[in-house]
């Protein structure tokens, strides 16, 4: 919802490691993430706090998964892949490895995803030269 | 005539006397022992109060001050109860840290001390970004500057909040590692 980000910031972990000179917290084990109705599950992430504020937070799991209501009439968004990178003042989660999001019955998958939580908003990229992972979306028809 | 008056003095203090007497050998345990009394009755060979301890490095740097509001030494046990411990030291950017507790013991001939009751571990006092840990017990080596606890602990500051179970820190290289059931709560700017 608009006003997540205005919310407290939970975590929960199995463990973790404090480090006060990098302002980096890393935490390990069932890393549970909640903020309004965002919610990022992961096996490790990666905390970073400048001045004491949360700037941005790094998901890594098989995979990790993010999910949000952006607003109250839409549906929840959910996102997953093996590393997603919550910006916190952009509002963006980018997701790499596997990226996939879903919403409401839409499927989108490529390379490398970027969704931006205040407009709800899916970017798609594909990955360099041929190897590289093709952008998918599977759009679903409107019930008539 | 004057040694009459002499007899009879001694005689009337003796009979005001003889009720305290009487009264003290009927309830010897009223008569309360002082702390350094039961403490010497319990093998310490000295005891300190108000003492404060300050260490410096090679350099001839002020590294850490140990005080106590009293001190009790244990030569068989080798090691000093203390009451009201409180070590005050810094980290290795200077950043003061300060380490209290309601009691806490020193081994001798090693630089390690417990912390127990009411243990509390401030880095940056009176600072912003200072940050207080709190717990019930905590094993502390001043010489490598690492803390430890098997118990539950608290670490709060301005901006957020976690608990855990266990926890070592290594005060000099400003590193903590929680070891289990780790609960934070980050307060975000309005």
């Amino acid at each position: 919802l608009p006003d997540d980000r205005k919310k407290p910031i939970h975590i929960a972990a199995n463990s973790a490691q404090i480090d006060e000179n990098s302002g980096i917290t890393t935490y390990t084990g069932n890393v549970l993430i909640t903020q309004g109705t965002m919610k990022i599950k992961a096996a490790k992430v990666n905390l970073y706090q400048k001045n004491n504020d949360v700037n941005r937070i790094v998901a890594t799991g098989s995979p990790a998964s993010f999910s949000q209501q952006a607003s109250a009439n839409q549906a929840i968004t959910d996102a997953f892949g093996q590393r997603l990178e919550y910006q916190v003042d952009q509002q963006t989660i980018t997701i790499t490895g596997n990226a996939r999001v879903e919403q409401d019955k839409n499927q989108f998958s490529g390379e490398r995803i970027v969704y931006q939580m205040e407009k709800s908003l899916v970017n798609a990229y594909s990955g360099e030269g041929n190897s590289g992972q093709r952008v998918q979306m599977i759009i679903q028809p409107k019930a008539k | 005539m004057l040694l009459n008056q002499s007899k009879a003095r001694v005689a009337v203090a003796s009979i005001l006397l003889l009720p305290l007497l009487a009264y003290w050998i009927i309830n010897p345990d009223d008569v309360q022992e002082t702390p350094t009394q039961s403490a010497l009755s319990q093998g310490a060979d000295y005891y300190l109060k108000g003492s404060k301890v300050k260490e410096f490095d090679e350099q001839g740097k002020l590294k850490a001050t140990l005080s106590a509001a009293e001190l009790t030494h244990f030569p068989d046990q080798a090691l000093s109860r203390l009451l009201s411990p409180s070590v005050e030291m810094q980290d290795e950017k200077g950043t003061p840290v300060t380490l209290t507790s309601k009691t806490g013991t020193l081994f001798d001939n090693e630089d390690r001390m417990t912390l127990d009751e009411d243990v509390r571990v401030t880095h940056n006092p009176n600072m912003p970004d200072a940050s207080l840990l709190t717990t019930s017990s905590l094993n502390f080596d001043r010489r490598s500057g690492i803390a430890s606890t098997d118990l539950p602990v608290k670490i709060t500051n301005q901006q957020f909040e976690t608990t855990a179970t266990g926890m070592t820190i290594n005060i000099n290289s400003r590193t903590s590692d929680l070891l289990s059931d780790v609960k934070g709560t980050f307060y975000v700017e309005p």
